[in-house]
């Protein structure tokens, strides 16, 4: 039996799924490799529903969703190693060579094109410089959920929760289902940062306070979580002295941010941008390395996991036509106002017809418009009634009706007009 | 105190009861295992090296800044050199990287070069020597390019100091000695100068003599024993730990000299990379009342970071991915009291062990066999003693070849568990299973290190969670992450309406 | 006059809703779905509950669930307590009923994975 495939994908969660089903499609032989022993990835732990509403036009939770491609992936014959973990990936003349590890032992898969689709991690308590003692009792959001709904444990009795984002909401909501009493959600920005009918659903259906401009600064504790000290912030979200309040509680759940994971990238010497911490990449969602793939999470922190199928099918259809053909890529620069932007650059040598662009603006803006230029000269606007970080927006572009070349200077920027 | 209370250890009659699992018991327990004597180790915590021992930066010093007269200095060169043999006896990761105290007074430059060629004659310290600014950068290049020289310590070396004390207990362990965590001492009986019974909350035992290695609590060891004639000043220090990708940055340990603001004993602190290979950064001394205050501070973490990145201008705060509070153990004289009791004759103390006390372990254990057996009187040798232990191997330094047949005897060895530190099921159990098993979520982490990576144990807590309440049989809801109270869940989430 | 946001969609417009009993109006709604919405909230606010059953099998020791439709939003906590005394012992599949018309709404308790179906699988292939 052959070990080389002609794509092979790492991750199975929604973007490794969705590129995997969508480089079948285009005739490629597809190997998925997950390093959990079930497909899905994050979406298995994910019971809410709020998935699929833009790409199917129904509310599924998340397994349904998940398993809707995992039912795909399996009629389609796709092979997928679970429970193996890849070790290293090394560059070859012919493409690539991805050593794995699993229960059977050690093994080498190779490929012509192979797709990161490794999704992101969660930002921890140290890295938030929370300080104190080191008792039990303090999670990570992703954490707490992975006890409560996989493995059926409540990590909590009384939990204060810190980072108004989606994740903290979500679990608000979930742990006070279960019958624990949320004391609050604490976040240190001015605005929340998770989707606005999440603090309705979540917060006010609950009765769960959220205290904005707050942060916890210390916990107490010796053996499991006693309490925590919470302080107001400045401006520049740094804690103010001596404005420290005690809560009492025995659970810190903490919902601060995710954190692309781009290991097995930077081992390939693929450039990341330091704005999406993801890896630059092109329309077709390959990155500076020739031949390497990047989508989902892994590529840049999505709000919608309909997007991140967007991206897996865009990497899986770029990487089964992957004929190591030379590009001509230009860069897509963000410019005033914009957080993020994807993708970073525009191959000239491929079908720029329908390029899909995600960006997040860097504050909270109404009335403002997206303006995309090329050099001085205007290409297009397109007007938003509100710009909010939390939400990433998408657009469809056009790209090829432009007369571009290899010295087009593209940038994407945002100002307000206030109509 | 432990929350556990029986009698366990009632009735007890060990030669040596040794109190504490710190580095110092530890290493004092292996060498006397060589003889055929019932030792019995005591500590109060749940797991060994739980206080300073695992709590330092794991330097083994070259002892170029320590003065004749002391036991500091009388012990160093011994204990450095004994590094190498000792930790490939006991299968511990140990590094000779190398340390450069870096300085920006150019002017100092001869007065120390005179230093070091003293320090060299006197102390034998043959490979230290001084190095100019520029060859300090081409070995170092990502230093701050202001130093105008060096003192270049080629013996310096960096070892994991919990790791090294839990095989040493490990060893003592395996030739006959038995230790008992979550066993406190509680009271001593001293009649007629000598101590004739120890009560701990396991029972009471009768040891011939006793050894305090009992780190911040010695001089309350001491005190019980009718002996105390030193005091211990506590002293806090905080270190943080950058993530592995910082660790290229530089390969050895580094510190800055200021001769103008020089004060008597206070720790610069400096930069190191560990065995582990991530970097360490500290520690500061901050004077403490409080002898288990290791609690964390932004201002301890602040004041470091910025004189540190004195010497590496590349490091960012963004690199730390955790930090830790040590407390120091020091005596008012600032020495080691290595000695026997004055008053009490059957108590051996070990006290005062601060910095470099890591680095003269070995030598400090070997002259503590000699005076404990000495005091015993008519010990004989153990024939069946082995000085080597294997360690839990490291599946991800090891070749594909030698992965595959790990894996083919036991498939948990291919089960990648931890991600960030490619840790499989088969080490996590191998620690469970070890000679000294401390089945918590800490104890797992400081033996094989799920939880020590960037994700901080986020996606693989879980996981070792559950594979420790397999392997007790028990509940999920009843494993710890160290002490007693420390439960990671409170039961199932349908807990309201079922039987419990 | 009452203003609420609408949870339908990711707009999350905000609505005004005037009038009371029969007669209410509703603006600031993008869509049609924010009028019916908004209409509900004030007379019958419904909501969905996505929770966890607990299960008999060793290797997944909660299955996910949901309703199968809206439900009032008073009846959430007594929905959680029906759900709660469920325990799955057989290899259920996505879509299946666990519990029927539960309190009465016409919402059943359904299961959103088939989790159980493929650990039953697996334990067949061992």
């Amino acid at each position: 039996m052959s070990n080389y495939y002609d794509v092979i994908v790492i991750g199975g969660g929604p973007a490794g799924l969705a590129a995997a089903v969508q480089a079948k499609k285009e005739n490629a032989s597809v190997l998925l490799i997950e390093r959990e022993n079930r497909l899905g990835g994050i979406l298995k732990q994910c019971i809410h529903d709020g998935f699929g509403l833009v790409r199917f036009e129904e509310k599924l939770s998340g397994p349904e969703y998940a398993e809707r491609f995992i039912d795909e992936f399996n009629s389609l014959g796709i092979k997928a190693l679970t429970l193996t973990f890849v070790t290293r990936i090394e560059k070859t003349e012919d493409g690539f060579e991805i050593h794995v590890t699993n229960r059977s032992g050690i093994s080498v898969y190779s490929c012509n094109a192979v797709i990161l689709a490794t999704g992101c991690r969660e930002r921890t308590a140290k890295q938030v410089f929370i300080h104190g003692t080191r008792p039990s009792g303090v999670f990570t959001a992703g954490t707490a959920q992975y006890f409560t709904n996989i493995l059926g444990q409540m990590p909590a009795k009384k939990c204060v929760i810190l980072g108004s984002g989606d994740i903290g909401l979500i679990m608000a909501r979930r742990l006070t289902l279960e019958g624990c009493e949320v004391l609050g959600v604490y976040e240190a920005k001015p605005t929340p940062s998770g989707l606005t009918r999440n603090i309705h659903q979540c917060l006010n259906d609950y009765n769960i306070p959220l205290h904005l401009s707050k942060t916890v600064t210390r916990v107490f504790g010796d053996d499991r979580l006693e309490a925590v000290e919470i302080s107001q912030v400045d401006e520049n979200m740094k804690p103010i002295p001596d404005t420290g309040e005690i809560v009492k509680c025995d659970a810190l759940i903490l919902s601060v941010g995710l954190i692309p994971e781009n290991e097995l990238a930077e081992n390939m010497n693929v450039t990341l941008d330091p704005g999406t911490k993801g890896p630059v990449c092109d329309n077709n969602c390959m990155t500076t390395v020739p031949g390497v793939f990047s989508c989902g999470n892994a590529l840049h922190v999505n709000d919608l996991v309909d997007y991140v199928s967007e991206s897996g099918e865009t990497a899986g259809r770029a990487a089964a036509h992957y004929s190591k053909k030379e590009r001509g890529t230009i860069a897509v620069k963000r410019g005033k106002n914009v957080l993020s932007l994807v993708p970073q650059m525009l191959d000239l040598n491929s079908d720029l017809g329908k390029v899909r662009v995600y960006f997040r603006s860097l504050k909270p803006l109404n009335n403002c418009r997206l303006l995309v230029k090329c050099g001085d000269s205007e290409l297009f606007t397109k007007k938003y009634a509100f710009l909010r970080p939390p939400e990433m927006e998408s657009l469809t572009v056009d790209f090829s009706q432009y007369d571009l070349n290899e010295n087009s200077e593209i940038t994407f920027e945002i100002e307000v007009t206030g109509e | 105190m432990p929350a556990v209370s029986d009698s366990a250890l009632e009735g007890e009659k060990p030669d040596v009861l040794i109190i504490g699992g710190g580095i110092s018991g530890a290493s004092i327990a292996r060498e006397l295992s060589r003889w055929n004597i019932n030792i019995l180790l005591v500590e109060k915590e749940p797991d060994l090296a739980m206080q300073a021992s695992g709590r330092n930066d794991g330097e083994v010093h070259p002892g170029i800044d320590l003065s004749k007269g002391s036991l500091k200095h009388y012990y160093i060169r011994k204990g450095n050199a004994m590094y190498g043999d000792v930790c490939k006896e006991l299968g511990v990761d140990f590094r000779r990287v190398g340390q450069y105290v870096c300085f920006n007074e150019g002017w100092a430059k001869p007065l120390i070069s005179l230093y070091v060629k003293k320090k060299k004659y006197i102390d034998k310290i043959e490979d230290s020597e001084v190095i100019s600014g520029k060859e300090l950068l081409r070995r170092e290049p990502n230093f701050s390019g202001g130093f105008k020289f060096a003192i270049s310590n080629p013996s310096t070396g960096c070892v994991c100091p919990y790791g090294l004390t839990i095989a040493y207990a490990e060893n003592a362990v395996t030739n006959g000695a038995k230790v008992m965590l979550n066993t406190a001492v509680t009271g001593m009986k001293v009649e007629n100068g000598r101590i004739t019974e120890v009560t701990t909350n396991r029972g009471t035992v009768y040891p011939k003599i006793v050894i305090n290695a009992a780190g911040v609590f010695s001089e309350e060891i001491a005190r019980m024993a009718n002996d105390r004639f030193f005091s211990i000043h506590p002293r806090r220090g905080t270190n943080s730990i950058t993530d592995k990708k910082a660790g290229v940055y530089m390969h050895s340990v580094a510190s800055i000299k200021e001769l103008a603001r020089s004060t008597g004993h206070t720790k610069g602190g400096g930069i190191l990379h560990t065995v582990h290979g991530n970097l360490l950064i500290g520690p500061d001394a901050v004077e403490t009342s409080e002898k288990e205050d290791f609690a964390t501070y932004p201002e301890s973490i602040e004041k470091v970071f910025t004189r540190q990145k004195k010497t590496m201008p590349a490091l960012s705060e963004r690199d730390i991915i955790t930090y830790f509070t040590g407390v120091r153990a020091p005596t008012f004289e600032e020495d080691f009291i290595i000695e026997k009791g004055r008053k009490t004759e059957n108590i051996i103390h070990v006290a005062g062990i601060q910095s470099p006390g890591l680095t003269t372990a070995p030598a400090v254990a070997k002259d503590v066999e000699k005076m404990a057996v000495e005091m015993l009187g008519g010990a004989q040798k153990n024939p069946s003693f082995n000085p080597v232990r294997k360690p839990i191997p490291q599946i991800r330094n090891m070749s594909d070849e030698e992965r595959a047949k790990m894996i083919e005897k036991n498939p948990d060895y291919g089960e990648i568990v931890c991600r960030c530190e490619e840790i499989s099921k088969g080490e996590i159990i191998d620690a469970l299973n070890s000679p000294i098993c401390v089945p918590t979520v800490d104890g797992v982490k400081k033996r094989v290190r799920p939880g020590m990576g960037r994700c901080q144990g986020g996606f693989c807590s879980p996981l070792v969670t559950k594979i420790i309440a397999e392997f007790l049989k028990s509940p999920l809801s009843e494993v710890r992450k160290s002490r007693d109270g420390s439960v990671i869940t409170y039961g199932a989430t349908k807990g309201r309406n079922s039987d419990e | 006059m009452n203003e609420i946001v609408c949870i339908v969609c990711p707009n999350s417009c905000v609505l005004r809703i005037d009038g009371e009993g029969e007669n209410l109006t509703v603006s600031g709604n993008k869509c049609k779905r924010g009028e019916t919405f908004a209409k509900a909230e004030m007379t019958n606010p419904v909501r969905t509950i996505c929770t966890t059953a607990r299960t008999s099998f060793k290797d997944a020791p909660v299955v996910p669930v949901r309703v199968s439709k809206d439900i009032p939003k008073d009846k959430i906590f007594d929905i959680m307590r029906e759900i709660d005394k469920v325990t799955v012992s057989k290899p259920v599949k996505r879509g299946d009923v666990l519990i029927a018309d539960v309190l009465g709404t016409g919402a059943d308790i359904i299961v959103t994975s088939d989790l159980l179906t493929i650990i039953d699988k697996e334990n067949e292939n061992e």
